[in-house]
């Protein structure tokens, strides 16, 4: 440390205020008790108290997204009364038999290719179209 | 009040006051930093367990604490346009009878306010906390070396800029001292 540094190093600083003291220790002291009793939830919601409470507002959402949805679904769900036992037995016969008939038409043999008309000389087609030619004139 | 609290104001604040106005400059800033750091104290007394410097550990506090408010302090007034902010209310020197003494700690104070915050903590605690480079390295939170240079830095500055002041003083109290 060179005389410079030495001479500012010897600059006095200022004293605190001396009235200050007993203020600041009492608003610490109270504001340290007032700290204990918020600093639960404080704490869980420390650093991003925004980010949370963005989360939070989407869980919202979300949740009356899911609820609107489920009147909608109860809305559009027929609401008689189930089926009986034996209704049930005879829509899965009926069911089966369809099935059942789908399957035979599968195993059926297939038709046939029909057969390709070709004309029998390229003269055919002009003798088709004479008629026409004879119209226009 | 805890004892240990009046305590540790006793002990510790003239020099977290001092830390505090350096760096922002205005009494007001510097006491809600002196009473912010002794209110976390105060809510969490746990805090200095185990610590085996007090002092430093409340500085890195009260640094801390003020450039937090430096920084709510600039977003507010540049946010605030309507406002040119509340004028700087004091320098952190004690006041002196001798006007050139009085005129060179004034102008210490102005030179120093030209330093970024960063700088000036490091000659703060460097100068008027005799701390060392390793010390001064664990309050801001920075390597040793970045701390020497920013102290190497910012006494180039202050040479530069408090030089012709302080070799006329010198000249002044050496012609004194001899008459």
């Amino acid at each position: 440390m060179d005389d410079f540094e030495q001479f500012l190093k010897n600059q006095p600083l200022r004293a605190v205020p001396p009235e200050w003291r007993g203020e600041i220790l009492a608003a610490a002291a109270k504001g340290g008790r007032k700290e204990t009793t918020v600093s639960g939830w404080r704490g869980w919601l420390w650093p991003s108290p925004y980010a949370w409470g963005a989360l939070a507002a989407v869980w919202v959402v979300i949740l009356g997204l899911n609820i609107a949805s489920q009147r909608e679904m109860s809305r559009t769900m027929p609401r008689g009364p189930m089926p009986s036992e034996q209704e049930m037995v005879a829509a899965l016969t009926a069911y089966r038999r369809e099935l059942e008939e789908f399957s035979t038409m599968a195993k059926a043999p297939r038709p046939t290719a029909l057969p390709i008309l070709k004309p029998d000389s390229p003269g055919a087609w002009l003798e088709r179209r004479e008629p026409e030619a004879a119209t226009l004139a | 009040m805890p004892a240990d609290l009046a305590r540790l104001y006793d002990d510790h604040a003239r020099a977290l006051f001092a830390l505090a106005l350096n760096l922002t400059r205005r009494d007001a800033d510097a006491r809600d930093v002196l009473q912010e750091v002794f209110r976390r104290l105060a809510a969490r007394p746990e805090l200095l367990d185990g610590v085996e410097n007090p002092r430093a550990f409340l500085l890195r506090l009260a640094h801390n604490q003020s450039i937090d408010l430096l920084r709510r302090r600039n977003t507010r007034e540049k946010s605030d346009t309507a406002s040119t902010g509340e004028p700087s209310t004091g320098h952190p020197f004690a006041a002196s009878e001798r006007a050139d003494e009085e005129g060179f700690r004034r102008a210490l104070a102005a030179a120093l306010v030209e330093l970024p915050p960063e700088q000036r903590a490091v000659v703060h605690l460097k100068l008027w906390e005799e701390a060392t480079f390793e010390e001064i390295a664990g309050i801001l939170d920075i390597s040793p070396n970045t701390a020497a240079s920013r102290y190497r830095y910012a006494i180039d500055k202050l040479r530069g800029r408090l030089r012709p002041l302080y070799n006329e003083i010198k000249d002044l109290w050496t012609t004194s001292n001899n008459s």
